[in-house]
This record gives structure tokens, C-alpha cells and sequence, in this order.
């Protein structure tokens, strides 16, 4: 074929395209006079059918009657028609590349994605509904009517785990900051099971009182006699020279409404202590570990002021001593040589067995009251906590403490969210009662013979001081079931008091139940 | 081009009451005129032709400009001044440079059974008029709304009253009806039996000193809210909306920014899909000081919402909104969402937010969310309340009229007014009864 001849044929093709689009384009603008005929009735009659019948049939291309004829259809009840309508709708609109271009074909899609969705709801069609509103979303994500409608659809499905979420948050707990400004509802419970998991050691203390008639015996004085002993000042020696000790906290929670502002709580513990005692002259001493009872505590909290997502509660916690100080003793006896003036005047050497006898306290031995303040806000997706409380002791075993707790809840999406707190805490100065006794003569025993009259308690005192500390806390919280709630979370100490007990690092872990 | 002069004394008995205007007028009538503009800006085009229509006279008015073409004028398709009585019916008014009607100063006008179509302006635009009805109308398509009815300070204020009856009011650029107030006197403004539909804006929009009665209106799928009421100034509307149908709009389907309620309140409503919230008072995020005086009674309030403000019923302000013998079920983010916590009970909340209720749950750990999702993590059941299936006849269809068992049948608080004194209820939620079917 000759080029001029290719050009001549390909000329006329373009011309005839040229014409015909001319034209389309022609019946197209007509088409939208009788559409805009059409929406001037909005009657839904069958005249208002007609006119975008007569635009579609100048113009299939036309998306917007389309939609049009299907609503009406929609409203005249032809479902099966309205059907046909949009999905011709969305068909002229995937292939026309002059659709494509539009400003509006979004929007165009969009309605005939969510008026098929809204057809299946219509004819209670759940599944294929959710389809057309999830691919109204894939296309638009802020689509309002395509996640109004997905929503109900999940909702009449039972699908509860895929409705979308809201965005507005409960108020969930923190981790550390145990104590919200909210209060249970009327007739309410809530139960929550705690484990937390820390070391902790003293540095040296000092002994400032024993008790008089007692006297201690060390393997390192092997060549003293008794009355040398005592010269040589056992207040010292009595005393380890560390300790330190692991201690697993398992607290359950149970909390009441007993009325939309009044909450009652009971945290029993239990307690599981290993105590390491290091003292000179012993290098192997056992570390047994013990689990008992410890103290319980009572919640009463007040629910003083609050608005939707704003609450402040005054609360006040009564420690109930229901743990005690626990006689512990370990993989002993221990074999020590001990030197032993005779009656004759002779010294020998004696072999004794001994235990090491250690006390370990479970509980404060006394009813403490902490009265507090706990703050409540939330701001989507952020919930924040504070309280801040005061506990009035003895200041035997345990001192006077103040705590002040701020916790950042993040919702990062609905099965989880992130936490950050930070806990500060003082604690005054305690006097401490300490049992280190390695093994024990009754004085007057000592001088007949060597005969031992058995261990005897002795009780040493020291004060432990107090001091600041300061934790960082992140954590995580998992929703894993309806209700239930999986945390997570580490207790950083950034600041630590000195001297005196401190926690290491603090592990917890925990899991809420809610229920009526 | 037909005119008609009419000259009467004596008055009949029915138009001296609605029409108080002087005994000796002049009846102007012009009708089956086509009415078309130049395209000069220049000159201001004619807007009527004056006809003869012996047939069908309107004794009430003193100008009739009836069954007019009336379309592409630079200017309105009708303007009037003055308060000489005119009835404007039957005429196309369509593609005119500003709006289809403008009234201008003491108007007392009637507008029937015209259609108002792309004008430049709104369809109808009234100011300081006195006494305006507008029935069985078609008002489309108008650049700036389809009604559009203000009151300005003057010297001697004007007492407006508006009715505003069976009129489609749709795919207008701009909102459906608005009026705004800011005299002394309020516009009274009386809307019924509408559909107001696929506007741009808000279906009916009131602020300031203007006090509504809607009712047995149709309002969907306007993009913004169905009824708004706001205020700007001292004076807050004051509405009573009942017995509406409000639905797939895209804002909340009440909007109250600002404003009381009257005798009636929010009664007999039924609001559902729409993509904001159900019913909202004031602005989302926001607690100022808007004067909010609310009851919201005897409503069916269906799955609205598409994000966190999408509540059943919302409160943002620090106005008292009483929210009584409801049905609030499927809403996206709540059933009721107050400030407060409180001013709820008798209402029936069902699968609000992300979780069901049901009874067979009420054992379940979820029932605590379950209750605490339908008040927004508020302090939960209030009095009276039921948490159970509302059992819709047909939900998925729009039918929410009750089944015989459902827990909302006689589980309502008796409300003493007026209203409800007429349009007694023992049960939840609204008497579907009350409310036009399509």
C-alpha cells in the first residue's frame, strides 16, 4: 500500500472518530437537558424514569443518570431495576476514560457503591451490603454515609468484632495508677488480677538497740570467749551486711458500685519473699522463699464531681493487717566451731549445730489509712489519670508514705493501647525491727560446760531511712476478649533513694475482667 | 400580555380578617404572560406582564400574577415593595440574574403552586416582610437557597409571621429554608408539610430571634444538618419540631447551636442515618456558654452517626437538654452523649457504638461495656431506662414501628403538656402514626 494511500484511510478514521465523538458529544449535552428535566420533577413518577431513560439513551455514558433512574427505582420499590441502574452506572463509569477525567466521578462512584449497599440492606442482603460500603470506603475513607450504613450492617450481622470503631474511647485504667477518678456504675463489678515482680536490697544498716540478755555467737570469733564477745559489741556484729530480697506480689481486685458514685474495693495479696541475708563468716547461706498472706486493703472512693469524660474522686484506703511477720528458716542446720572456756579453766573447741532463723515481714502489723485524690480526663484518643495519696503508719514496720501517680493512656486502635506513667513516691523513716540471730546462748548456759541451751530470738532494731523515688512506667494494654483486657507494663526507677530499701527494675502483669 | 383592573369596596368577610388592609383597593391581575429578560445589564428587564383572568378569581389579594413564564431576567424574576396583599400562582420563575421572587418591606404575599428554578439568588427571598404564606410550591435548584426570609433592625419593627406549607424545596446550591432575625419581634415561622431534600446546606436553617413550629415535614439528604438553629446575638431561637421525618442528611438530623424549645420541644421525631448524629446540641467539641433549653420527647432515633460526635442524642453545651421516652438504638458512637451525665430517663437504648445489648448478655463480662458504650462512659441507666432490642418492624426497611413485644410498648413516663395531652403515648419513642408515610 502506497503511504499516501495509508494516510488518505487513516485520515478518514480520524475524521470519522472526530465526528462521531462531535457528535456523542452533542447527544451527551442533550442528554443533560432532558436529565435536568428530570430533577426538576423529583417526583419519582414514571415521567421522571422517562427523561433519564431518554438521556441514557443519548448518552450511555451519562453516570449521573444512571444513578438518578436507580434512586428513583430505589424509591419506587423496583429494587431489581434500581440494581441494574447503578451497576450500569458504575460500569459506564470504570469505562469511560472521559469519566475518569471528571471532577465529580469520586462522588459519582461513591453514590452508586452506597445506594447498591443500601438496596441490599433494604432487601436485608447483609453480606453483599457490607461489600458495596467497604468498596465505598476503599474509595472514599471518610465516606460518612458509607460507614453510617457498614456500621448497621455489621450491628444486624452480630458482627460486633468488625463494626468500625468510633473513635470515643472508654476510659480505660492505667497500669500503675491503679486508683481513676471514675466510679463503677450502679450494681457493678469489676475484677482485676495483678502480679508484680521486683528486687530490691538495703545497703548496710546499722543496729541501734539489742536486747540486752542476748548475745551472739559469730564463727569469725572463734577464739572469744563469751564475756570477749560481748566486749567486742555484738550490736555490729548482728547486724548483715546486705540484704536484699525477691518479692512476687499476686493482688486481686474486686470493686462494687454500690451506688453510681460510690465504690467499695477489697485487694487482697499474697506475697512471695525471698530473703537474702549476707553475713560475714557465712558464704553459703540459704535463700529460702516463702509465699504467705499479706495485708489486705479496703477502697472506699467517692465520686465528688464529674462530666462525660472528666471525673475526680476522693478515695481512702484502709490497710488491713491481715499479713504477718513469719518466722523462716532455711536448708540448715550449720556447723560452726565455737571456742568454750571449761569449768577447769581449759578452752576447747565445741561443735555446733544451729539454725539460721530469719523473720520476714508479709505485712505492716498495723491498720494504716490512705486517704487520696484521683483525677480523671479524657481526651480522644488520650486518657489521663492522677491521684495523689497520703498513708498514715505507725512508722514500725513500714513509714508514712505519699504517692503521686500521672498516667498517659494512648488508644493506639481498639485492642490496644499504650501507656506512660510516672510514679513518685516518699517514704518517711521506719523503725525497723530485724531478726538476724545465728545462734543463741542463754548466757548463763555458756558456763556449764558448753552445754548449749538451745536458740534463742534476738530481736535488733534499726532505722531504715526514707526517702524520694521516682519511676517511669511504660506498658501496653491488649484487649484479647470482650471484657477481658491483657497489661503489661515496667516500673523504671530514674531517681532512687538512698539509703534504704529500693526496688530494681518492677515487672507487672495483669488481666481485667468486667462484668456485672 | 393581559391586565386586569379590578376596584372593590366592599370586602368579603374571610379576606377582612386575613388581610387587614384598606376597604377601597385595586385588584391587579396578570397572568399567562411569558416574561423574558435582554441580556443587557443595563436595563432592568421587565419581571411581569399584567393579564385579565376572569376564571378562578382570588378574593384575598389585590395583585394576582398567576400561571407566568417568568425566566431569565437580569434581575429577579419578581420583585415587590410595599404592603399591598399580591398572590403569586401558578408561574414557572426559572433562570433569572437574581432571585426567583424578592419581597422587599411589609410584604404580605402569597406564593402557590409556582416553580422556582435556577435563579442566581434564592427562589424566595423575603425582607421585613409582614405576613408571608408559601404553599405547594417546587423551589430547585436556586443559587442561594431555596427560601431565604430575614428580619433587619428598623425603625418600626415588623412582626413577621411565615407559612411555609407542602412545598419541595431541593437540590438548591445553598440551604432549603433560612431565616434569620434580628429585630425585636421574632419571625414566626410556621413550616409543615414539606419535603426539603438534597439542598447543599442545612434543610431548614433558623437563627437568632426566630420562632419555628415544624412539623410533618420530610427533610433528607441535605448536606449539611436537617434543622439548625443558631444564634449570633443575645437572643436565641426558640423551635418546636415535631412529628418530622428526618433522615440521610449529611450533618446531625436536629442541629441545636443555640436555642429553646417552646410548648411541643423535639417531639414525635423520627431521625435516623443521619451522618453527624441524631439530635446535637450545641457545637461539638466545644463548651461554650450557647443558651440551650431543650426537651427532646417521644423520638425514634436510628442509627445516625458515621464518627465520634455521632451520637443518638448529643449535648455539648452547658444548656439543660431533658431527653425523655426515646428510642435510641444502632447510632455509630453512643445512644446518649451529654456533658453532664444526667437529664436522661425512660428511654430505650439498643446497640449503640460498637456493641449490642441484649438480655442474653447481661451476664456476659460485656455488659459492663455494653451499658457504658450506650451513655458515652457515663454513670449508665438512668431511670426508667430499657437496654434491650427495640424490635423495629423493619429496621432494614425504615419501618421502626414497634412489633407487639417490644420492651418500648407501655414502658413510657407520662409528659405533662399540652401536646402530649392531644397526642398521648404510652410507649418509647415516636408515634410513627403522627408522621406522614412517603
Amino acid at each position: 500500500m502506497k503511504p499516501s494511500k495509508t494516510l488518505y484511510i487513516a485520515g478518514h478514521i480520524l475524521l470519522l472518530l472526530f465526528i462521531t465523538s462531535d457528535v456523542m458529544a452533542e447527544n451527551c449535552l442533550e442528554a443533560r437537558e432532558w436529565f435536568e428535566e428530570g430533577l426538576s420533577l423529583a417526583d419519582n413518577s414514571e415521567q421522571e424514569v422517562s427523561y433519564y431513560q431518554q438521556a441514557i439513551h443519548l448518552c450511555h455514558e451519562f453516570v449521573a443518570a444512571h444513578n438518578r433512574l436507580g434512586e428513583v427505582y430505589k424509591n419506587q420499590k423496583k429494587y431489581n431495576l434500581s440494581i441494574q441502574a447503578f451497576k450500569q452506572a458504575r460500569i459506564q463509569a470504570l469505562s469511560s476514560d472521559r469519566f475518569a477525567t471528571r471532577s465529580d466521578s469520586r462522588t459519582l462512584f461513591l453514590e452508586s457503591a452506597v445506594s447498591l449497599g443500601e438496596i441490599y440492606r433494604i432487601q436485608g442482603e447483609y453480606e453483599p451490603a457490607a461489600e458495596e460500603f467497604t468498596k465505598a470506603l476503599e474509595l472514599d475513607p471518610d465516606s460518612r454515609a458509607a460507614k453510617n450504613n457498614l456500621q448497621y450492617v455489621y450491628k444486624r450481622l452480630h458482627h460486633y468484632d468488625d463494626v468500625l470503631p468510633s473513635n470515643n474511647n472508654l476510659l480505660n485504667n492505667a497500669i500503675f495508677t491503679r486508683i481513676p477518678g471514675l466510679t463503677l456504675p450502679d450494681s457493678t463489678y469489676s475484677f482485676d488480677f495483678q502480679w508484680k515482680h521486683w528486687d530490691q536490697e538495703s545497703t548496710p544498716v546499722n543496729v541501734d538497740m539489742l536486747h540486752p540478755d542476748e548475745i551472739v555467737i559469730l564463727p569469725d570469733n572463734q577464739h572469744s570467749t563469751i564475756a570477749g564477745l560481748v566486749e567486742d559489741g555484738f550490736l555490729t556484729a548482728s547486724a548483715p551486711e546486705e540484704l536484699s530480697s525477691t518479692i512476687n506480689v499476686f493482688a486481686l481486685s474486686m470493686r462494687y458500685g454500690i451506688t453510681n458514685d460510690i465504690t467499695l474495693g477489697l485487694v487482697p495479696k499474697v506475697l512471695s519473699q525471698s530473703l537474702d541475708i549476707s553475713l560475714s563468716g557465712f558464704n553459703e547461706l540459704d535463700i529460702p522463699t516463702n509465699t504467705e498472706l499479706g495485708d489486705t486493703e479496703l477502697l472506699l472512693k467517692y465520686h465528688l464531681w464529674g462530666k462525660q469524660k472528666q471525673h475526680i474522686s476522693f478515695y481512702t484506703l484502709l490497710n488491713i493487717p491481715t499479713g504477718k511477720e513469719i518466722k523462716v528458716t532455711g536448708k540448715e542446720p550449720l556447723i560452726t566451731r565455737v571456742a568454750v572456756q571449761h569449768d577447769d579453766g581449759s578452752v576447747g573447741v565445741e561443735t555446733f549445730e544451729f539454725d539460721f532463723v530469719r523473720y520476714v515481714p508479709f505485712g505492716s502489723e498495723s491498720f494504716d489509712i490512705t486517704p487520696g485524690l484521683a483525677l480523671t480526663i479524657g481526651l480522644d484518643p488520650f486518657v489521663f489519670h492522677s491521684n495523689i495519696q497520703y498513708k498514715f503508719t505507725d512508722g514500725i514496720l513500714i513509714g508514712d508514705e505519699f504517692r503521686f501517680n500521672i498516667a498517659t493512656i494512648y488508644s493506639m486502635n481498639p485492642s490496644v493501647n499504650a501507656t506512660m506513667e510516672m510514679n513518685f513516691r516518699w517514704r518517711g523513716e521506719a523503725r525497723r525491727r530485724f531478726h538476724t540471730v545465728l545462734f543463741k546462748f542463754q548466757p548463763d548456759a555458756i558456763m556449764r560446760g558448753g552445754v548449749t541451751a538451745g536458740p534463742v530470738a534476738v530481736e535488733s532494731f534499726y532505722t531504715e531511712e526514707g526517702g524520694s523515688t521516682l519511676f517511669l512506667s511504660p506498658g501496653l494494654q491488649f484487649t484479647v476478649a470482650d471484657g477481658i483486657r491483657i497489661e503489661a507494663g515496667i516500673q523504671i526507677p530514674v531517681i532512687k533513694q538512698t539509703p534504704g530499701w529500693t526496688e530494681s527494675i518492677v515487672f507487672q502483669l495483669g488481666i481485667t475482667f468486667l462484668s456485672f | 400580555m393581559n391586565i386586569s383592573l379590578i376596584s372593590s369596596i366592599k370586602r368579603p368577610e374571610a379576606v377582612r380578617q386575613q388581610w387587614p388592609f384598606p376597604c377601597l383597593t385595586l385588584w391587579i391581575i396578570l397572568s399567562c404572560c411569558a416574561i423574558t429578560g435582554c441580556s443587557n445589564d443595563i436595563f432592568n428587564s421587565p419581571r411581569i406582564a399584567l393579564d385579565t383572568v376572569k376564571k378562578n378569581p382570588i378574593p384575598e389579594a389585590h395583585v394576582i400574577i398567576t400561571q407566568n413564564n417568568i425566566y431569565q431576567n437580569n434581575r429577579s424574576g419578581i420583585r415587590t415593595r410595599g404592603n399591598m396583599p399580591i398572590h403569586i400562582q401558578k408561574n414557572n420563575i426559572y433562570q433569572n440574574g437574581q432571585g426567583g421572587i424578592n419581597l422587599n418591606y411589609s410584604a404580605r404575599v402569597r406564593i402557590t403552586d409556582c416553580t422556582l428554578s435556577q435563579n442566581k439568588n434564592s427562589g424566595i427571598s423575603a425582607d421585613n416582610a409582614i405576613h408571608l404564606q408559601i404553599k405547594r410550591n417546587k423551589i430547585l435548584q436556586n443559587e442561594r437557597g431555596g427560601i431565604r426570609i430575614r428580619s433587619a433592625q428598623q425603625l418600626t419593627p415588623t412582626n413577621t409571621s411565615v407559612t411555609i406549607e407542602n412545598n419541595s424545596v431541593f437540590l438548591n446550591n445553598n440551604g432549603g429554608i433560612h431565616t434569620v432575625s434580628d429585630t425585636s419581634l421574632p419571625i414566626r415561622l410556621h413550616i409543615s408539610g414539606n419535603s426539603i431534600y438534597r439542598n447543599q446546606k442545612t434543610g431548614i436553617r433558623i437563627e437568632d430571634n426566630v420562632h419555628m413550629t415544624a412539623f410533618n415535614n420530610e427533610i433528607y439528604k441535605n448536606s449539611t444538618s436537617g434543622i439548625a438553629a443558631y444564634s449570633n446575638k443575645a437572643v436565641s431561637p426558640m423551635l418546636d419540631a415535631y412529628q418530622n421525618k428526618i433522615f440521610f442528611n449529611q450533618g446531625s438530623g436536629i442541629l441545636i447551636h443555640s436555642g429553646i424549645t417552646g410548648q411541643i420541644g423535639l417531639s414525635n421525631n423520627l431521625v435516623f442515618n443521619n451522618y453527624r448524629g441524631g439530635i446535637a446540641c450545641g457545637l461539638w467539641g466545644e463548651s461554650s456558654n450557647e443558651q440551650i433549653d431543650v426537651e427532646i420527647f417521644h423520638n425514634t432515633i436510628v442509627a445516625n452517626g458515621s464518627d465520634a460526635e455521632g451520637a443518638g442524642i448529643r449535648n455539648d453545651s452547658i444548656g439543660n437538654v431533658k431527653i425523655k421516652n426515646n428510642i435510641i438504638a444502632y447510632n455509630f458512637t453512643t445512644g446518649i452523649m451529654t456533658d453532664k451525665c444526667w437529664g436522661s430517663s425512660y428511654n430505650l437504648l439498643f446497640a449503640n457504638g460498637e456493641t449490642s445489648t441484649t438480655s442474653e448478655l447481661s451476664t456476659s463480662p460485656l455488659s459492663f461495656l455494653i451499658d457504658k458504650k450506650q451513655y458515652a462512659g457515663c454513670q449508665t441507666w438512668q431511670r426508667g431506662d430499657v437496654l434491650d432490642v427495640p424490635e423495629f418492624t423493619n429496621p432494614d426497611q425504615y419501618n421502626f414501628t414497634l412489633q407487639m413485644h417490644s420492651p418500648a410498648i407501655g414502658a413510657a413516663a407520662p409528659i405533662n403538656s399540652a401536646y402530649f395531652h392531644d397526642t398521648p403515648s404510652d410507649n418509647l419513642g415516636a408515634n410513627l402514626f403522627l408522621i406522614p408515610a412517603e
